[in-house]
C-alpha cells in the first residue's frame, strides 16, 4: 500500500466546491479563438449545471466500468501481465505490494490463536442434533478458518499502520495543496492525542536534572541503552512516578531501578521503530502555516514525543491482541447461550425451519454456506497463485489463512479508484477539453463541437432556470 | 466597476469595502429609516428616543460578535468625539474573526438545531469551522446557500456536505423541509402528509421538491479507519414515490416546471438560490437576529395568512441584496446603522402591539454563547479563555450542552430564551468568582486590586453592565462595600460582581 495513501487515507487531491473550480478555470482560459465560448460557459449557472452533467456522466461511465471487473481492477492496480499472461509486480508498486505480502503473513500467523480457541470451543459444545452440527464444524479446520476471514478489523491484531491511523491518521486529509489536515469526526479524538502526548513530554522537564543525574549512576552499557529516546523516557516516568509516590530523592534509587526497566525499554523500541518512518513521513506533509497542524509536526519530529505516541499505539495493539484472542466468541454468542459457569446452551429459535421449528438443517446450512464462501475464496486464490509469475507473488495467494487481507486490500483499491473517478474528474475533464498554450489554457480545436453542443444547451436550461424562479402560487 | 470587469467573480464579494464600492455606505439603513419612519407618520407614532453610545456599543457588540464589549472600549467611545464611530465601529466589528466565528456558530445552529445526532462521520464542528471561513472572507450569501444544497464528495473532505449529510441520512424529506423553512422561510412539512391546511402547498409540490434529492446518495464509508459520509449525485432514477401515489412524483420546482438537466440537486441549488423568496428569508432572518423580531414573523413562517409588517421595505431590501450580490456584510452594516436598530429599549408609555412598527429597539434575552463569552470577559477571564485550559473549555461546553438541553428538540432559533442558561451562568460565575482574584493578571479582581474604591466601583459596572453608575448606585456600592467585613478583602466586590451578573441588566441585550 502506498505509504501516503495510509497517512492520508486519501490519495487524489481533494474537491471541495465544482462551482468554484469551474469558475477558476474560467479565468484562465485563453481570451482568442474559440476558446471565450467555453469560458462564457462557465460564468454562467445554466453553463456551469451543463458541464457538471457532462462531468457527472463521465464518473457514472466510470464507476460502473470499475464495478463490472473489480478483479480485474485489482489486479491492474498492482499487477501487470508479461508477454507470457504472467503476473508481475508493477515497478511502481513495489512498496504496496511489500506491505500486503507482510500484512497478509501476519494475517496468516494470527490464525494460530484464534485456531486454538476454536478447537477448545468444539469441546464445550454439549450434545444434540443441532449441537452435534457445530460440534463437527468446529472440529474442522476449514470451517475454523472460514469464520477467521470474517472477522472485523477489531477483532483482529492491528499492523502498525492501522495503529497510526486509529491515533492520529485517519483525522490527517489532504488539501488541493497536497498538505495534509486535521479535519473530519476524528480531528476532536486526534487533538486530544496530540494534547495528551504534548503534557506528558511537558512533564518531564521538571525532572530533566533528575534524569541526568539517574543516568550518571547507570553503567556504560545500561546508560547506553537509557539514553536513548525510549530509555530516556522510561526512566524519566518512573522519576516522576517514585516523586508521585513521595520518594525524596528519586535518582538515588538508581541503578537499582533500571534492571526493571529494561523489557519496557525494548519493547518501546519495537513499536518506535515501527512508528519512526511513518511519524517522519506525516510531519513532511503537515503544513506549518496552522496552529494544530503545527503542533503536531513539532510532536512528530520531536524523539521523547514519538515514544510517547509509541506508547498510546502499543495500549492500543495490545487491547486488540486481547479481542484477537477472544474472537471465537461473537460466533460463539451467535449460536450459543453461556452459562455463569462457561456451560454452552442452543440458543432456543435461532436455527429454524420455514414452520419456526427448531432445525437443526437450517444449522447446517449456515455452516454450509460457510465453507462454500471459504472454498469460493480458495479457487479464486488457487487461480491467481497459478497465474503467478514470482513465487512472491504467488505466496500472497496460497497463504488462504491471510486472505482476508487480500479481500481487505482489494476493497480498499475499488474505494480508492471509485473516489479517483469522482474527485479527478474536474481535471480530466480539464485534461481532456484544454491544451496550455503560455500561461493560459486553450480549447483543443477536435473538442470545439462539443463545446457549441454545451453553450446550445446551456440557452435551454437557462430557460428552465428563468421559469422555475417566477413566483407562482406562493406569491 | 469590479462585477463588469470581472464577472466570474462577481457574486464574491470579498470584504466590507467592497460592499461600499456599491452604493453609498449609508444606502440600506436609509432606505430601512425611511420606510419605517412613514409608517410612524401614517399611524401617529412616536419612536423611542435613540440610544446612548455605550447602549448601542453593548448592542451591537453581543449581536456581532456574541461578548459584550471590554471596559476600556466602553470608556474609550465614550471619549470619542468623531461623528461617525458608531459606523467605525461597526466596520471594525464586522471585520473582527469574532464576527465570523459568532455568526458560524449562529447559523450552525439554525442549519443543524441545537443538537448533535449522535451519527458518525457527520460533524457539526466541521460545518461550523466552514461557515466561519465563508463569514471571515464574506463570500456572497447566494454561494455559500449553494455550496451547502450541492456540496459533493466526502465530508471529511468537503465540510459543506456535512449539512446536506444531516437530513439526507433521515431521507429526502427532512432535508425539504430544512432546506425550504431555512433557505425559503417557508414551512412545506405540513405538506409531507397532507396538503397544507393553511397554506396554498399540496403534498405533490412537497414531494415535487423533495424528488429533486431522490437522485442523491449518502453513503455511509469507513475508509482506513474515518467514519464519512460521500455525498454523490446520480445521473439516473426515478422521483420518489410516497405512500398513498401510484408512481413517482417527478421532480418539479415550486412552480411546477421540471428539471432540464439530469443533476437535479445541483439543478435545485440554483434554484432555492435565484427564486426571489431566498433572498426574502436571509435578508428578514438577519433582521430578524438584529432587531429581535422579524419583518414576517417568526423567520421561518412566511405564508398568505402571515403578511410582513412592512412589505415594500422588504421587497426593497431584497432587491438591493440581490443587486449587490447576496453581500452580507453590506446588509448587516446597513441595519445596525440605521437609526431604527440604534432607538432605546426603553418603552414605557409604547402599546405592547407597537413593537412590530419598531418604535423602540426590543429587548432580546442572550443566547448561551453571548451569556457564557460575556461571563468570560466580564471575570477578567478571556486571557484564559484564548488559551482555553481544559477547565474552561469543558466548562463552556457543558454550559452550552445544559442551555440547550432545555430547549425545543428541533429548535433553531439561536436566540430561544431559556431561563435555564441563566441559572447555569448563575452556577458557573459563581465558581469562577471564587478563582477570580487568584486566575491571572486578566482577572477583574487583580485589576481592581490596583484602582482607589471609587474606581473599584466604576470598573465593575463598566466591566459587567458596560456603563458607569448612577449616584444612587455609587452610594449603595460605598455603602455594601464599608458594612461586609470579611478575612478576604474581596468578599464585598465578589458580591457586587455576583448581583450585576445574575441582574436582568447583564442578561439581555437590550
Amino acid at each position: 500500500m502506498n505509504i501516503l495513501v495510509t497517512l492520508c487515507l486519501l490519495a487524489p487531491p481533494a474537491q471541495e466546491d465544482v462551482d468554484s473550480d469551474l469558475e477558476r478555470l474560467a479565468g484562465t482560459l485563453a481570451t482568442t479563438g474559440a476558446t471565450p465560448k467555453l469560458a462564457a460557459l462557465l460564468k454562467t449557472d445554466a453553463g456551469r449545471l451543463v458541464v457538471k452533467e457532462k462531468i457527472a456522466e463521465r464518473v457514472a461511465k466510470g464507476i460502473e466500468r470499475i464495478d463490472k471487473d473489480p478483479q480485474a481492477q485489482w489486479e491492474r492496480s498492482l499487477f501487470a501481465e508479461d508477454a507470457d499472461g504472467l503476473l508481475r509486480v508493477r515497478a511502481d508498486r513495489k512498496v504496496a505490494f511489500e506491505t500486503l505480502a507482510r500484512d497478509v503473513a501476519r494475517r496468516a500467523k494470527a490464525f494460530a490463536a484464534f485456531d486454538r480457541a476454536g478447537l477448545e470451543l468444539a469441546k464445550k459444545i454439549p450434545a444434540g442434533e443441532t449441537e452435534n452440527c457445530f460440534k463437527a464444524a468446529w472440529e474442522n479446520r476449514e470451517y475454523r478458518l472460514a469464520l477467521y476471514q470474517r472477522l472485523g478489523a477489531d477483532q483482529r491484531e492491528a499492523t502498525p499502520e492501522e495503529l497510526w491511523v486509529e491515533q492520529i491518521g485517519r483525522s490527517l486529509q489532504p488539501g488541493s495543496d497536497g498538505k495534509v489536515r486535521l479535519r473530519g469526526s476524528y480531528r476532536d479524538d486526534a487533538l486530544a492525542v496530540i494534547a495528551g502526548v504534548k503534557a506528558e513530554v511537558d512533564s518531564f522537564a521538571a525532572v530533566e536534572e533528575q534524569l541526568a543525574a539517574a543516568l550518571s549512576k547507570l553503567a556504560d552499557k545500561d546508560r547506553t541503552l537509557a539514553s536513548t529516546p525510549e530509555g530516556k523516557v522510561a526512566v524519566a516516568r518512573r522519576l516522576l512516578q517514585l516523586a508521585g509516590e513521595g520518594v525524596e530523592d528519586p535518582p538515588a534509587k538508581f541503578p537499582g531501578e533500571f534492571a526493571g526497566l529494561t523489557e519496557e525499554i525494548a519493547s518501546l523500541a519495537s513499536m518506535g521503530a515501527d512508528l519512526r518512518p511513518i511519524a517522519a513521513r506525516a510531519a513532511d506533509l503537515l503544513p506549518d502555516d496552522l496552529e494544530d497542524e503545527r503542533r503536531l509536526k513539532g510532536l512528530l519530529k520531536d524523539e521523547r514525543a514519538v515514544v510517547c505516541l509509541a506508547t498510546l499505539m502499543r495500549t492500543t495493539r495490545d487491547t486488540r491482541a486481547a479481542n484477537a484472542a477472544a474472537a471465537v466468541n461473537p460466533f460463539r454468542d451467535d449460536a450459543f447461550d453461556v452459562d455463569e459457569n462457561g456451560a454452552l446452551t442452543l440458543k432456543k429459535g435461532r436455527f429454524v425451519d420455514e414452520n419456526a421449528k427448531e432445525s437443526a438443517a437450517a444449522a447446517q446450512a449456515e455452516v454450509d454456506a460457510a465453507l462454500a464462501e471459504l472454498a469460493a475464496t480458495r479457487a479464486s486464490l488457487a487461480d491467481q497463485a497459478e497465474r503467478a509469475g514470482d513465487p512472491a507473488i504467488a505466496a500472497i495467494f496460497q497463504a488462504v489463512e491471510g486472505a482476508s487481507a487480500v479481500a481487505e486490500h482489494n476493497a480498499r483499491v475499488l474505494e480508492d479508484l471509485k473516489q479517483a473517478e469522482r474527485e479527478l474528474a474536474v481535471q480530466k475533464f480539464i485534461r481532456s477539453y484544454l491544451v496550455k498554450e503560455g500561461e493560459r489554457f486553450a480549447l483543443r480545436p477536435d473538442r470545439v463541437p462539443y463545446v457549441e453542443a454545451m453553450a446550445e444547451r446551456a440557452v435551454q436550461v437557462q430557460a428552465t432556470l428563468e421559469e422555475a424562479a417566477k413566483e407562482g402560487k406562493d406569491k | 466597476m469590479r462585477i463588469a470587469l470581472v464577472p466570474a467573480v462577481a457574486l464574491v464579494m470579498v470584504s466590507s469595502g467592497a460592499a461600499q464600492e456599491n452604493g453609498t455606505p449609508r444606502a440600506v439603513a436609509d432606505l430601512i429609516d425611511a420606510h419605517i419612519r412613514r409608517t410612524w407618520d401614517k399611524l401617529e407614532l412616536k419612536p423611542a428616543r435613540a440610544a446612548a453610545d455605550e447602549v448601542f456599543l453593548r448592542r451591537v457588540t453581543l449581536d456581532l460578535t456574541g461578548v459584550i464589549p471590554r471596559a476600556e472600549e466602553v470608556e474609550r467611545f465614550a471619549r470619542d468625539r468623531d461623528t461617525r464611530k458608531r459606523e467605525r465601529k461597526v466596520d471594525e466589528l464586522l471585520a473582527s474573526p469574532a464576527h465570523a466565528k459568532y455568526w458560524a456558530q449562529l447559523w450552525t445552529v439554525t442549519l443543524l438545531g441545537w443538537f448533535e445526532t449522535g451519527v458518525e462521520g457527520y460533524s457539526r464542528t466541521e460545518l461550523r469551522d466552514w461557515l466561519e471561513d465563508q463569514f471571515a472572507k464574506n463570500v456572497s450569501w447566494d454561494r455559500t446557500a449553494r455550496a451547502l444544497l450541492s456540496a459533493t464528495g466526502r465530508t471529511t473532505v468537503n465540510r459543506a456536505a456535512n449539512f446536506t449529510v444531516r437530513y439526507l441520512i433521515e431521507g429526502p424529506e427532512a432535508f425539504t423541509t430544512r432546506v425550504t423553512k431555512t433557505f425559503l422561510g417557508v414551512r412545506l412539512n405540513c405538506a409531507q402528509c397532507h396538503d397544507h391546511p393553511f397554506d396554498v402547498w399540496k403534498r405533490e409540490d412537497f414531494y415535487g421538491l423533495a424528488s429533486f434529492l431522490a437522485r442523491t446518495q449518502a453513503a455511509y464509508t469507513q475508509l482506513r479507519g474515518a467514519d464519512s459520509y460521500e455525498l454523490q449525485d446520480l445521473v439516473a432514477g426515478d422521483g420518489l414515490q410516497p405512500e398513498g401515489f401510484e408512481s413517482p412524483v417527478p421532480a418539479k420546482f415550486l412552480n411546477g416546471v421540471a428539471p432540464a438537466t439530469k443533476l437535479w440537486r445541483q439543478e435545485m441549488a440554483v434554484f432555492i438560490t435565484r427564486y426571489p423568496q431566498f433572498a426574502r428569508a436571509f435578508v428578514n432572518r438577519t433582521w430578524t437576529q438584529l432587531l429581535g423580531r422579524g419583518i414576517v414573523h417568526t423567520p421561518d413562517n412566511f405564508s398568505k395568512k402571515n403578511k410582513p409588517s412592512h412589505p415594500e421595505l422588504l421587497e426593497e431590501l431584497a432587491k438591493d441584496f440581490v443587486a449587490h450580490g447576496y453581500d452580507v456584510r453590506r446588509l448587516i452594516r446597513g441595519l445596525v446603522t440605521s437609526k431604527t436598530y440604534q432607538l432605546s429599549s426603553e418603552n414605557a408609555g409604547f402599546a405592547p402591539g407597537n413593537e412590530k412598527y419598531f418604535v423602540y429597539a426590543i429587548v432580546k434575552p442572550m443566547n448561551p454563547w453571548q451569556l457564557w463569552n460575556s461571563m468570560a470577559r466580564a471575570c477578567g477571564l478571556e486571557k484564559d479563555y484564548g488559551t482555553e485550559p481544559v477547565r474552561f473549555a469543558v466548562d463552556r461546553e457543558a454550559f452550552i450542552a445544559q442551555s440547550a438541553d432545555s430547549l425545543d428538540g428541533d429548535a433553531t432559533d439561536a436566540h430561544a430564551y431559556t431561563e435555564s442558561s441563566q441559572n447555569l451562568l448563575t452556577k458557573f460565575s459563581r465558581d469562577y468568582l471564587a478563582d477570580a482574584g487568584t486566575s491571572g493578571e486578566s482577572s477583574l479582581l487583580t485589576r481592581l486590586g490596583k484602582e482607589k474604591p471609587a474606581r473599584q466601583v466604576e470598573l465593575t459596572y463598566l466591566s459587567v453592565l458596560g456603563r458607569l453608575p448612577s449616584a444612587d448606585e455609587r452610594k449603595v456600592c460605598r455603602q455594601h462595600l464599608a458594612a461586609v467585613k470579611s478575612d478576604d478583602p474581596w468578599t464585598a466586590h465578589r458580591d457586587l460582581f455576583y448581583a450585576l451578573l445574575n441582574s436582568h441588566e447583564f442578561n439581555f441585550n437590550h
